[in-house]
């Protein structure tokens, strides 16, 4: 075995420290060309300068097994492992472009965000803007929105389902109903603040996804939308997700709520198409379905 | 250690549990199933503040609750993430948790978490850094910790201690608990070519809190630990040794792909109750050899051809759909 230049961390005996293995065997078994062209990457003969045909001084073989192949156990496990861990953050994606395809962006995400978490929870949270940032060149056709597009909306909105679903909810402290909204006595409305729930996530979409994410997630086989902005809230209720189609006035007042301001000046945000009766109907909506934890009303 | 610790650290025998895992909780919150107890994969939960906690919460209020958990790294030269053993604690807390468990093994170094339970070359300089690291971690979590020795695939040519003995070292010098897998030990043995009651034989019975049985795939050259079948009866021949050892303690099957419902893999641990009191009983005969052929000549797992994965992502994490 060939000492690295400067070995003098190495054992007394020469063998390599713990951490020298450690940096070792994780280079070869991420390595993305498999055990052999990991052995021999820079990384790993960092730490122990070994050729993939001097593996024995590191990794003995067993009665049936090279070191190679004992080796590859782990690689390969890494490589299916994590692929399908997103596959499961990402079911209607992968129905979408077929595994073998999914499988191919996921290896390549990977290779730039390998998991820095306890938790494969959060492994898939940069997924869409990876997407986003390595769409091929020659599918970019001008300024037209086109197949790598839908790809990352459809990304961005199963995180965001993802996101809801762990996140903080209202399932403890009852959000504000229908009645506890028209309670609020009409005077006090232009300066109330409405806190939106924790759960709400207002998600603006290139692609009108909704109907389309709930077919494929029920297994059913759905036309892919063409280009179109989709407004949409999700909000948690008993620990299931929601997902409401808003319009264009409806999602800039939720939006200005959520952002502190008071009902009247989020209302100046909408335009003069939003009715007073539609704009009643919004807030009667979204009682019911729990977009509002609770009211601040104006001091006396 | 001059006196010998209380059997099971004074831990209860709990009786014959089931990992939980997110594809049962509806059965289980509707029909209250007779299990002795669940174990709970740590990480599944630590962040959670939706259904997960939810369903934690209600079968916690019914069955006694472990915690096992997979991101420790106690095996690593990184430093011990403080913040991951301060929501364990919580946890533990908030489930009444009756110990916490993990894995003789690293997950990653330089930061990163290849979420696979590797194994440490067994020697000196590992022994004495694991022992430390369990030590902070146990006055940290102000109990004692439960470690398991994991399947593995390889060895280290500067391995100079067997993997039970340096567990039972481990385990007397750290003062803390152990869950001996007898799949792993299975698995192991196999691979290395090492002889799995000898394995048993060293592992300190007192110190073994808990028992883990699992399925796993025969790939004819080497084993992988799958969790996704039946427990196979060179296995249940492992369990019945260790038993007799320990004087029974809790066990626990982890069943996790193509994980079937949850009747099936309530029966599958239920089998332990026979083999249990065979094992009490003391009427075993002292085997030098497993009485069943190893795989590959009559029984084994699953014989699989194509790629298959340790430690599945249903082991892993919870399912949000």
């Amino acid at each position: 075995m060939n000492l690295p230049p400067d070995s003098n961390e190495r054992t007394r005996d020469g063998a390599p420290t713990l951490e020298q293995t450690q940096r070792w065997m994780q280079a070869v078994l991420m390595h993305p060309a498999g055990v052999a062209s990991g052995v021999n990457s820079a990384a790993a003969r960092e730490q122990i300068a070994i050729d993939a045909n001097e593996l024995e001084a590191v990794i003995p073989p067993s009665s049936r097994l090279t070191p190679e192949r004992r080796l590859a156990v782990y690689s390969n496990a890494y490589t299916a492992r994590l692929i399908e861990c997103l596959a499961q953050q990402f079911p209607a994606l992968v129905a979408t472009t077929g595994k073998d395809a999914f499988a191919d962006l996921a290896w390549g995400y990977l290779r730039a965000h390998p998991s820095r978490s306890y938790t494969l929870n959060h492994l898939g949270a940069q997924f869409a803007a990876y997407l986003d940032q390595s769409r091929p060149a020659d599918l970019q056709e001008g300024d037209s929105l086109g197949w790598p597009d839908l790809l990352v909306d459809l990304a961005r909105l199963e995180w965001h389902v993802s996101e809801v679903f762990d996140g903080p909810g209202c399932e403890t402290s009852p959000p504000l109903g229908p009645e506890a909204l028209s309670a609020i006595a009409p005077h006090e409305w232009p300066d109330a603040r409405l806190n939106t729930a924790p759960s709400l996530r207002l998600v603006t979409l290139r692609f009108p996804l909704n109907d389309y994410y709930t077919a494929v997630r029920r297994g059913h086989k759905a036309e892919m939308p063409k280009p179109g902005q989709q407004f949409l809230a999700l909000a948690r209720r008993d620990y299931v997700v929601w997902r409401y189609e808003l319009t264009p006035n409806e999602h800039k007042l939720l939006a200005a709520l959520a952002g502190g301001e008071s009902v009247g000046d989020a209302i100046e945000r909408t335009d003069e198409s939003y009715t007073a009766e539609q704009l009643r109907n919004s807030f009667y909506r979204w009682g019911r379905w729990g977009f509002f934890a609770d009211v601040e009303r104006p001091a006396a | 250690m001059t006196q010998p610790p209380e059997p099971r650290l004074g831990h209860p025998h709990l009786g014959l549990g089931v990992g939980l895992r997110s594809v049962h909780f509806g059965h289980i919150l509707e029909h209250n199933p007779e299990v002795d107890w669940f174990e709970i994969i740590s990480e599944n939960f630590l962040d959670t503040q939706g259904r997960p906690r939810y369903v934690l919460e209600q079968i916690a209020e019914r069955y006694p609750i472990v915690m096992h958990g997979v991101s420790l790294s106690i095996g690593s030269t990184d430093p011990l993430d403080f913040e991951y053993l301060t929501k364990l604690k919580q946890l533990a807390r908030q489930c009444a948790a009756r110990w916490i468990s993990d894995h003789l093994c690293w997950t990653g170094v330089a930061g990163l978490n290849t979420h696979d339970l590797l194994p440490v070359p067994t020697n000196e300089a590992t022994l004495a850094h694991v022992i430390e690291r369990v030590r902070i971690v146990q006055d940290f979590l102000e109990r004692p910790l439960v470690l398991e020795n994991p399947s593995s695939y390889v060895t280290f040519a500067s391995s100079t201690i067997g993997e039970a003995e340096f567990l039972a070292h481990v385990a007397e010098e750290a003062d803390c608990g152990l869950l001996l897998d007898a799949n792993n030990v299975y698995v192991s043995c196999f691979n290395h070519d090492w002889d799995p009651l000898e394995y048993i034989d060293a592992i300190p019975a007192r110190r073994v809190v808990q028992m883990h049985l699992a399925g796993h795939t025969n790939c004819g050259t080497h084993l992988i630990d799958t969790h996704d079948g039946r427990v196979i009866d060179p296995v249940w021949e492992l369990y019945r040794r260790a038993q007799r050892r320990t004087g029974g303690v809790s066990t626990l099957l982890e069943w996790d792909a193509r994980i079937p419902p949850f009747p099936e893999v309530h029966a599958e641990v239920l089998k332990a109750k026979s083999h249990l009191a065979q094992a009490l009983a003391g009427d075993l005969a002292e085997a030098d050899r497993l009485q069943t052929p190893p795989p590959g000549e009559v029984e084994a797992g699953q014989l699989d051809a194509s790629t298959p994965v340790s430690n599945p992502v249903a082991f892993l994490m919870t399912d949000a759909s």
